[in-house]
């Protein structure tokens, strides 16, 4: 491992988009920031600006308006770059996969590395998702 | 099928405080309603086969009242944002999702509240499909 | 010279965890008007509960909003206990109101939380958000699970509390409540956080009533109106008065929330004070048909559900009219005459869920 992608595994950046889910896997991202579960402990910062992360975290099911702005995140985001799919929804569709406005997952719309199950995604099975997309990055 | 045929003949529940009214005198009912304070909480469409059914729900003081139109499938209905400006959302939802013609909304969104263009107009219409 | 710009703001912002876009008409820094556009998060559940059986449906409206499923499981259950004609057993509806008011409590925290981060206040909202996980553990010890529940049944509860979980309760909410009196003060009367808030976002009590808000939106104009009021589940039983404000500014909507974080804590211990014996689950029988409403208080205002069945095991309607739908017409008129960065502050104020929105 050379020193760039060492200190890149330390301090990845992170954007959160909610691509259509019902706001559990989201405020459980947004738990994982707060002290009890403290993710920036592992060097992890969640950035408004696509242009800034490393990790994209996707929650919801995607759905066709909402699919185009995932879109054009990914595709701001500079190379190495992973993403995470949070939650059933993300996966599948989840409870949702037979609405009429739904994309069954997010994996259709972007390359997805890391899938993480829940309805709600618990943050422990988040930061765990995280870590190991960045050992997927460190691959490449 | 069996199981329907067991359950016995329940009394069907109508919500109450409902007046039926016909679109041409629906405006002046609800300017009534607009006058006499009432709050307007939401509207209601429900597609039954050769018309839709719009209900207006409206509150005062933790009671609810509700007017009725039955609206033919092709004709139009008007809207009453002029009167209630927060009917804006519900009606451009109902027109999207209904198909049901609402003419005159204070902001129309031309059928673009939630879908985006070339998918499937009117999907909550009962001649979709379900999934 | 006329400098007319229109800005987007979001799908993507950082204050907004969801995705809704404003179209802001700008002269200068001045906000002339704004014009919601939204359907990012649009699924399509109305239809969905078409397809789904009755009782399946409990699940799916939960997720109809992550943050107050318990609530909306509990406004579908009633409407349908009404068509049914049974009856929750009082048990059952004590426990709806403990797990109902947990829910107030921690989106209030939550709300609390993501206002103070809305003025670049991130302690605080670190803060807020600490205090929100003992809540949190709470949901996990009595039903497994952290945000979507599933506790709410047709005809009761799926689970009961057990009274070494209800001491636990107990003990939690007075350690949440000696952590209010901590950080609640910051949020009412620090001198930056009232710059920001005081006099910003105004609206008039009859622009409040005519444009339909609902909610801390509504009581903090001084309408005393709370779903609460109409005594659904146990809160009949246990007194309940709304609080209001008379402002209708930003600052008054925290004003009411915070009063609220305290009204909720004394709603569950005296619900679990007054917790009486027995089942937790009446037998559902028959088919629901007819027409019915139901309206239940969901922290961000009035929620409201019509139904209409048919006598199968399947909807024929369900329509899910949620608080944040009637607090966007309000939103329009609180954003012009604002200043540019004061509109996440604004936003934020009304608690937007844009999941329940567009469903």
């Amino acid at each position: 491992m050379n020193i760039l992608q060492k200190s890149r595994a330390k301090s990845p950046w992170i954007l959160h988009y909610d691509a259509g889910a019902c706001n559990g896997c989201d405020i459980e991202i947004l738990a994982c920031l707060t002290p009890v579960y403290d993710i920036e402990r592992f060097g992890m910062v969640n950035v408004g600006n696509p242009k800034h992360a490393d990790v994209l975290l996707v929650t919801g099911t995607c759905n066709k308006r909402s699919a185009r702005v995932l879109k054009n995140l990914y595709d701001q985001m500079p190379d190495p770059k992973v993403v995470v799919a949070v939650g059933a929804c993300a996966l599948s569709g989840g409870i949702f996969h037979e609405c009429y406005n739904v994309l069954q997952g997010v994996d259709g719309t972007v390359p997805v590395d890391v899938y993480v199950p829940g309805c709600a995604a618990r943050p422990e099975a988040i930061m765990e998702g995280v870590m190991m997309a960045l050992e997927k990055m460190n691959q490449r | 099928m069996m199981e329907t045929m067991e359950i016995k003949p329940q009394e069907i529940i109508d919500i109450p405080n409902i007046r039926d009214v016909d679109v041409s005198e629906l405006l002046d009912r609800v300017k009534k309603a607009a006058d006499e304070k009432r709050r307007f909480v939401t509207m209601t469409a429900l597609d039954r086969g050769d018309h839709f059914e719009v209900l207006y729900h409206f509150d005062r003081d933790l009671h609810l009242e509700h007017l009725r139109v039955r609206v033919p499938k092709g004709q139009t209905l008007p809207s009453i944002s002029s009167v209630y400006l927060a009917a804006f959302l519900v009606e451009n939802e109902i027109k999207e999702l209904f198909g049901l013609e609402i003419t005159d909304i204070a902001i129309d969104y031309q059928n673009h509240l939630y879908l985006i263009e070339g998918v499937e107009p009117a999907p909550m219409a009962k001649d979709k499909p379900l999934e | 010279m006329s400098n007319r710009t229109v800005i987007p703001f979001g799908p993507q912002h950082p204050v907004l965890p969801e995705p809704i876009q404003l179209k802001l008409e700008l002269q200068d820094e001045t906000v002339v008007s704004a014009i919601p556009h939204i359907g990012y998060v649009h699924r399509g559940i109305e239809k969905a509960a078409e397809r789904m059986e009755y009782t399946q449906n409990v699940f799916l409206v939960e997720r109809v909003c992550g943050i107050c499923s318990f609530i909306h499981a509990l406004c579908y259950c009633q409407a349908i206990e009404q068509l049914q004609n049974i009856e929750a057993s009082p048990r059952a509806k004590y426990l709806r109101v403990i797990w109902s008011e947990l829910h107030r409590l921690h989106s209030h925290h939550l709300w609390l939380g993501l206002f103070a981060d809305a003025f670049g206040y991130e302690s605080l909202f670190m803060q807020f958000w600490r205090n929100r996980e003992m809540l949190m553990d709470i949901f996990d010890k009595t039903a497994g699970s952290r945000v979507i529940i599933s506790t709410c049944a047709i005809g009761g509860t799926r689970r009961d509390i057990s009274d070494v979980h209800l001491q636990e309760i107990l003990d939690t909410l007075d350690e949440v409540e000696k952590q209010l009196d901590k950080t609640l003060p910051v949020i009412l009367n620090d001198y930056t956080v009232k710059k920001r808030t005081v006099g910003i976002g105004k609206i008039t009590r009859e622009q409040a009533l005519e444009l339909g808000a609902a909610g801390p939106v509504l009581r903090a104009n001084g309408v005393a109106q709370d779903m609460r009021q109409l005594g659904y589940a146990a809160y009949g039983e246990l007194g309940f008065e709304p609080v209001t404000e008379n402002d209708g500014d930003c600052y008054a909507r925290a004003k009411v929330r915070a009063r609220e974080c305290y009204q909720s804590v004394e709603l569950v211990r005296k619900a679990i004070r007054q917790l009486p014996d027995g089942e937790i689950l009446t037998k559902p029988k028959g088919r629901p048909k007819g027409q019915v409403i139901s309206r239940v208080e969901q922290p961000r205002g009035e929620l409201l559900y019509f139904l209409s069945a048919d006598g199968t095991n399947r909807l024929d309607r369900l329509r899910i009219r949620t608080p944040t739908f009637a607090n966007v017409p309000p939103l329009v008129a609180m954003l012009p005459g604002c200043e540019l960065a004061d509109v996440p502050v604004i936003v934020l104020s009304i608690d937007p869920c844009i999941s329940c929105t567009e469903r």
